[in-house]
């Protein structure tokens, strides 16, 4: 072989490892945190790994949804890494790049499927994942404490519950998820989100009322689930939601539908759930 | 002791023979065709997953019903005999890499989720056509180049485009860039048809080389040798074997980011370390003498090696660290050793049908050993609630796959010593 050509397949061969080099390179760049504020906007979105409503497979998509409202704390559920069923994709690694935010992955299943994921613009200063009691599919918690200013800390929670046709036990899994935010004990104000799959007159949304405000009270509730809703569709539930203690106000709460203004075709939602968005100050 | 471990295998040699054009168009186009499976293989799953769970949950149960009967596109291969007896096999195989090229063109265009899916499975289809035609024609044309070499030609190929898919993996952190629309928001009419620019050119050149540069093969169907069915055990293992090769690599180790997941190790690190990996089993087939390779002591010990890796990596992960992911990278390239191993012995194979006959089987059962450990795998995940017994299964049935695969991997430096004792 030539040696021109010998060399052409020798660079073609490093490009690959070249390029994992390069990455890890750019990875290392810090992320940037915004200055701290005083409104944070706090978004909870069920991706449903990555498939919208058109039943393709779009992270970028999902990137997009989100970036529509770009909010500084995100809760995501139904986050998946290296499934056989997603491609075998890091959802949480790679939003959190493409988003330039912190994260934190905790999987259910095998290690590393089925999991929820907190993402933060302000550095996560420790992160814990816990396995809710489950009958059907495992369930977990996510626990992070997001370090927003050196005097203000914020103890986060993402969850997703399981479905109570699934003959699952929503009140041992609603008692679980309560007994770790009020085992808290720092005085850092509390937000739990997520996919609770329990509508509001449910008595385990009622149980978590008496512990924590449900940011949306005096805000038009909307429907999260589906996400898509056509002409001639009926829309189904509410089943997402973000709770807090020790802000100082809600600016505003709203469930986000439309990702591209005027339109609305199956294609434009990344899930089959809607993002619910809360803004949220703090003294 | 250098000298009895090198391998004579040469490009140079077959670039001789073929004609520098020849040997870049060819190589070309077989990788491009491999990486091409490599991505429908990713795509194809998630699709008929997808379906499956509308069939259960009673949504558009007809429509639904038929993408989940797309699985059977992996056992369409299984006919390549009798569609080369109708149109011959250099036919079969030309057909096939122009439908493969196509149908990846098409998947450019963004189509609807179903139609995707089923041009994925065409894709795996037609790439079963045509890997059991090209590897028969590759290896029994050209007779001035050594058979070895041929075989050692075709495994680079295939493990040249797994390091391009590491390479474009690499460049979507995890995420196979190329199956996604860059952008949909923004005038996202236009740019979801972005990698357009790239497939059209692509699949431009594939044609031509594919038509001036590949080899001119007959068209003809000759069974090699008189019929060998004494070791059908040993052949039906090798089979197994490629089988759950694609289903430990699609489901869990091809990806640098799940093994940084149980190891909470970086996943840069891993990536890295994969690679080097891959890189590594390609110098080790292009410069180690096969009869190395299959000896049965360095077997045993690289396989007793991998398994205790599995082993570490399923049941200590988070204890071990770095440890167990440098263990199981290693194992990476035992795994690609043993792959390089069953697809030599499987050109021995001749049973009592044509050499496409056997590319064409062991590719059908391989799948079909794929398919149920697959689904076996995605019940101990999702449906896990619904089939409690499934619970937690998920690392046993990866290590049942391991094992598995070393065993066939026995299997076939077994029947390599079964043979040489016979012609003794």
């Amino acid at each position: 072989m030539k040696k021109s050509y010998r060399r052409i397949v020798i660079i073609l061969y490093f490009i690959p490892l070249i390029t994992a080099l390069l990455m890890y390179g750019i990875s290392e760049f810090p992320v940037e945190s915004p200055t701290s504020k005083t409104e944070y906007k706090i978004m909870t979105y069920n991706i449903h790994f990555g498939q919208g409503y058109d039943d393709k497979l779009n992270i970028e998509r999902i990137a997009q949804n989100i970036l529509t409202e770009d909010p500084d704390i995100l809760g995501l559920q139904e986050v998946d890494n290296g499934r056989i069923t997603t491609q075998g994709m890091d959802m949480a690694l790679w939003l959190s790049n493409r988003l330039g935010m912190h994260y934190f992955y905790y999987p259910a299943e095998n290690e590393h499927q089925l999991g929820c994921a907190l993402l933060s613009k302000y550095p996560i200063k420790s992160a814990v994942g816990y396995m809710v009691p489950s009958i059907s599919i495992q369930r977990v918690l996510v626990h992070g404490i997001v370090e927003i200013s050196s005097s203000l800390n914020l103890d986060v929670f993402v969850t997703h519950l399981g479905l109570i046709n699934w003959s699952e036990d929503m009140t041992a899994q609603v008692d679980f998820v309560l007994s770790k935010t009020n085992a808290v004990s720092s005085g850092n104000p509390k937000i739990l989100m997520g996919d609770f799959n329990l509508e509001n007159d449910t008595a385990q949304i009622q149980t978590i009322r008496t512990y924590l405000n449900d940011t949306m009270d005096g805000f038009s509730k909307g429907i999260t689930f589906p996400s898509f809703v056509g002409l001639y569709d009926i829309p189904e539930e509410s089943i997402d939601y973000i709770f807090g203690t020790g802000y100082s106000s809600v600016i505003n709460s709203y469930v986000v539908r439309d990702f591209i203004p005027g339109i609305n075709i199956p294609e434009e939602f990344g899930s089959d759930h809607l993002p619910v968005v809360t803004v949220l100050t703090y003294s | 002791m250098a000298n009895k471990l090198k391998s004579d295998f040469s490009l140079t040699e077959i670039e001789e023979k073929l004609g520098t054009k020849n040997i870049i168009g060819l190589a070309f186009v077989t990788i491009c065709i491999n990486l091409f499976f490599i991505q429908a293989l990713r795509a194809f799953l998630p699709g008929v997953y997808l379906s499956l769970t509308h069939v259960v949950f009673g949504e558009d149960i007809l429509v639904n019903g038929i993408i989940v009967l797309a699985l059977l596109f992996f056992f369409v291969p299984g006919l390549t005999n009798t569609i080369c007896k109708k149109v011959g096999l250099n036919k079969l195989m030309k057909f096939s890499i122009l439908a493969i090229i196509i149908f990846r063109l098409l998947l450019a265009f963004q189509l609807p989720s179903k139609l995707e899916t089923i041009c994925v499975g065409l894709i795996i289809a037609f790439y079963g056509f045509y890997i059991s035609t090209f590897s028969t024609l590759w290896l029994r044309e050209n007779g001035e180049i050594k058979s070895n070499h041929k075989i050692i030609f075709i495994t680079l190929t295939i493990l040249s485009a797994f390091l391009i898919d590491y390479f474009i993996r690499a460049l979507g952190l995890s995420l196979d860039i190329s199956l996604v629309t860059p952008g949909l928001i923004l005038d996202w009419n236009l740019t979801q048809y972005f990698w357009l620019i790239f497939q059209i050119p692509l699949s431009g050149l594939c044609i031509y080389l594919s038509y001036k540069y590949f080899p001119r093969f007959s068209n003809e169907i000759k069974p090699e040798k008189p019929a060998e069915s004494e070791y059908k055990t040993l052949n039906s293992l090798i089979f197994v074997g490629i089988g759950m090769f694609f289903f430990l690599q699609f489901s869990l180790f091809l990806y640098p980011n799940v093994i940084a997941q149980y190891t909470a190790t970086s996943y840069y690190f891993n990536n890295i370390l994969n690679i080097i990996c891959l890189m590594v089993a390609i110098c080790l087939i292009l410069f180690i003498k096969i009869e190395f390779l299959s000896d049965l002591r360095f077997s045993i010990i690289s396989n007793a090696f991998m398994i205790l890796s599995l082993i570490l990596f399923f049941f200590f992960p988070k204890d071990l660290t770095y440890v167990a992911s440098i263990f199981i990278s290693i194992s990476l390239i035992i795994m690609y050793l043993n792959f390089y191993l069953l697809f030599f012995r499987m050109t021995t194979i001749n049973f009592k049908w044509e050499n496409v006959k056997t590319f064409s089987n062991a590719l059908t059962i391989g799948f079909a050993f794929m398919v149920i450990f697959d689904v076996l795998h995605i019940f101990s995940t999702d449906w896990a609630g619904t089939i409690e017994t499934f619970k937690g299964l998920g690392p046993i049935i990866m290590l049942i796959a391991g094992i598995l695969f070393t065993i066939s991997s026995f299997g076939a430096i077994m029947l390599k010593s079964k043979k040489e004792g016979s012609k003794r």
